[in-house]
């Protein structure tokens, strides 16, 4: 950007053309559904919650750039955020805690569970990785896009 | 027997210096020349700073004292060390690092010739 | 299953569940969100002491995650097991204790700042993170756990974000700690590559009459990033940056615990329980005393020429490692004797100390910060009169840290320069020189705080309620720690000492797993 024409300071407020708008919106479905894809089947492929949290991430910060900060500042609240990153981490405390009569981590659902414990390599199997998987998912998710609404946010530097 | 101490017998210890203290300046002053108990000689005087002494254009710093020149002898005396060390104390971060780098390659050369 | 197993993974669920769940609590109240952190750290003291209590009745424990027994269907470990003898019970129940104390401060401390929905997670994952060092038995794990700890203090330190000092020591600490923690993980891939294993006592069982070349180099690299995340000389500079940038509070932690949880302690546990007399202990012992001679002198001899209080403090706490690693090493170069023991005791007391008078000390300099805005030395002039209260703190920590009986320092220093000095009488007069430069540079803060108040110390006033309480307790266990230094030592340092040395009884613990 330097060098080319002077900076305002304030490019991220404002979207980036129709161009690229309608690119992010053709996009941004696949790039979610790709993500959710990872953190499901963290438990049977390679990936998993942090893989795919990071690529819904990268859905939400698209969304960012392409659309600017005043638009997604109407959908993102931060203090939201936080609280769903606090929420998938609590999730992910409870699911250690389920087998906690036998051992901190017992991984009771695989065990004996009522659900999550079909055949290996079957999506409704390995005991409570999936739901771990779920709620690092959701944590990476909501901690990424909160940190890239914060970074452009609060950016206080000029060009 | 390792290690023994009590905190009892440093409180035997202070009330006995006390009294040898108690005695020493009871002494003193029935030998002495007499003590002057007023004026300039019952003034508290730390490390070479007059509280009440009034310097001409240091007025700002007048009225109080700090313990910034306790120690001055200490500091004097081995000033050369000081300076040496706060010249090590640069701040940059490559310092830290080449710090880091030396002390792994001292420990694992010791460790490979005589570990 | 008994009860102790039902409540020792609570030492990390606990402070985990305080940590996620307070940005919830967050959207509701401030008051309730921090209530409900003190409820979680002082249910975190209350389940490590009856963890230690346990420990003490009934020696080593093992705990196994996700299953009964470490061992599966194999005949070695493949589970992350957790091992807890009187060592690491001591340093979770002085990590906890300090940790509340701490917390408890910063809730006035804290009061006219913003971000605290990040504050205090931080700080309780600073906390959880130490616990987690303490108690596990895995070497991975507690990498994972340094990691946790570390992060979680760089971000701390530049948690003041609106001044240049915090943002710089922040991004120093971060990067050099960052190449520090990649030399220990160089250090645990290369012991996991030799010996196929990461549980700490069954690398100790299969190292015993296998000593390679690959595990010396592990252990140099382990030796590099632990003694820098301790703090000794010559990698002790972050230590000065970021001691003093964080708040009063995190210094607290920092100085009081993280140096020691995050370096001493598991630098004494990778020396003693997993190499142990595998290696040449003579040379590695007198390696370790070559840096504590140099660190006591030279952190020692720093604090005097410093103007600022808590940069004062902080090269003090570097010196104060050096007594600690001085014990290390006098208790490696003179393995399994009975000079050895007694150091080794000597500085897992003063570890404990330490925790004590430094986070004391630092709470008091937060004191003082938060009424005149200033740290600058020159400027507290008479601070006695206007904040009484917290200056006879001040003298008890302060005595109690240069070793002035009957306080609980001069035990724990007694025994180190009884030691040393059997040992070796150079290090002996060494250990003196040191703590010379340590009573020179608190005897100018003393001074200053008795002169004469000028106009700015003139406004100032004793804190509230909620800082005053943390700092009243810790001068209360200061001088009552002092009171019974014999029991204290007899009952708890040595048998710690002799634990830690014990390596055949960490390997035994492991094989008699199993709930």
């Amino acid at each position: 950007m330097r060098g080319q024409r002077p900076s305002t300071g304030r490019e991220m407020e404002v979207d980036m053309g129709l161009i690229v708008k309608t690119m992010a919106r053709v996009t941004i479905p696949f790039i979610g559904i790709f993500g959710a894809y990872i953190v499901m089947h963290g438990h049977l492929t390679p990936g998993g919650g942090f893989q795919g949290g990071s690529t819904l991430a990268g859905a939400g910060i698209l969304f960012l750039v392409a659309f600017g900060l005043k638009e997604a500042e109407k959908k993102v609240n931060k203090k939201v955020y936080s609280a769903l990153e606090g929420v998938g981490g609590l999730v992910f405390l409870g699911a250690a805690l389920l087998g906690f009569s036998v051992a901190f981590f017992y991984n009771t659902l695989w065990h004996n569970g009522p659900f999550f414990n079909g055949k290996p390599g079957t999506l409704l199997s390995a005991g409570f990785l999936p739901i771990m998987n779920l709620a690092v998912g959701l944590k990476v998710f909501s901690g990424f896009v909160a940190v890239a609404v914060s970074i452009a946010a609060f950016r206080r530097w000029r060009g | 027997m390792f290690g023994y101490w009590d905190a009892l017998y440093f409180i035997f210890i202070f009330i006995v210096s006390f009294l040898l203290a108690l005695a020493l300046d009871k002494w003193a002053k029935k030998s002495g020349m007499g003590t002057k108990e007023k004026g300039e000689a019952t003034k508290v005087f730390i490390s070479g700073e007059d509280p009440e002494k009034e310097i001409k254009g240091f007025e700002h710093l007048e009225g109080y004292y700090t313990g910034r020149n306790v120690m001055w002898g200490l500091t004097y005396g081995l000033k050369r060390v000081f300076v040496v060390l706060q010249r090590e104390h640069t701040g940059l971060l490559t310092d830290y690092v080449s710090y880091l780098v030396i002390t792994t390659a001292f420990i694992m050369a010791v460790l490979l010739i005589w570990g | 299953m008994s009860t102790i197993h039902t409540v020792l993974p609570l030492i990390v669920v606990l402070p985990l569940l305080g940590a996620f769940s307070s940005p919830i609590l967050d959207l509701i109240s401030r008051k309730l969100k921090e209530a409900w952190i003190l409820a979680i750290s002082a249910g975190t003291l209350g389940v490590t002491g009856y963890v230690f209590y346990y420990v003490f009745k009934n020696g080593p424990l093992l705990y196994t995650m996700g299953a009964t027994n470490p061992f599966g269907h194999a005949n070695f470990p493949i589970r992350i097991v957790w091992e807890i003898d009187m060592f690491n019970a001591l340093m979770a129940l002085t990590v906890a204790f300090v940790s509340l104390m701490a917390i408890i401060y910063s809730v006035e401390y804290m009061k006219r700042d913003t971000g605290l929905e990040k504050y205090y997670p931080l700080i309780l994952i600073l906390e959880l993170g130490m616990l987690g060092i303490v108690v596990t038995g895995d070497l991975f794990n507690f990498y994972v756990f340094l990691e946790i700890m570390s992060i979680a203090s760089y971000a701390l330190v530049a948690f003041r974000n609106d001044t240049w000092e915090g943002i710089e020591a922040g991004v120093k600490y971060m990067m050099v700690g960052a190449l520090a923690s990649s030399f220990i993980l160089l250090g645990i891939a290369l012991l996991y590559g030799q010996y196929g294993t990461l549980t700490m006592a069954y690398i100790a069982y299969k190292m015993a009459g296998h000593m390679t070349t690959t595990a010396k180099v592990a252990l140099a690299l382990l030796m590099a990033g632990l003694l820098f995340k301790s703090g000794s000389v010559p990698v002790h500079m972050w230590l000065a940056d970021a001691h003093p940038a964080a708040p009063s509070s995190v210094s607290a932690m920092l100085s009081g615990l993280v140096i020691k949880a995050g370096g001493i302690y598991i630098l004494a546990r990778i020396l003693f329980s997993i190499y142990g007399p595998s290696i040449n202990v003579r040379t590695v012992g007198w390696i370790v005393i070559i840096f504590a001679c140099l660190t006591l002198i030279v952190g020692n001899a720093m604090a005097v020429v410093q103007t600022d209080m808590k940069r004062l403090l902080a090269y003090s706490s570097v010196g104060q490692m050096g007594y600690i690693l001085l014990g290390v090493g006098i208790g490696l170069a003179a393995y399994g004797s009975n000079v050895g023991n007694l150091a080794l005791a000597g500085a897992i007391y003063h570890t404990v100390n330490h925790a004590l008078m430094k986070a004391l000390l630092f709470l008091i300099a937060g004191a003082v910060i938060h009424a005149l805005g200033t740290r600058n030395l020159n400027d507290l002039s008479g601070i006695a009169k206007t904040m009484p209260v917290t200056s006879f703190a001040f003298i008890i920590g302060a005595a109690a840290i240069i070793g002035m009986p009957p306080l609980n320092g001069f035990a724990s220093k007694w025994i180190l320069y009884e030691s040393s000095a059997l040992f070796n009488p150079v290090i002996g007069a060494i250990a003196i020189i040191g703590t010379a430069f340590c009573t020179a540079a608190y005897v100018r803060v003393i001074y200053t705080f008795f002169g004469r108040p000028n106009s700015l110390t003139m406004k100032a006033k004793d804190p509230g309620k909620s800082m005053l309480i943390p700092i009243i307790i810790l001068t209360v266990a200061i001088i009552v720690m002092g009171l019974f230094p014999w029991t204290i030592n007899k009952d708890f340092m040595l048998p710690a000492a002799k634990a830690l040395v014990n390596q055949m009884g960490y390997i035994h613990t492991l094989f008699a797993g199993g709930v």
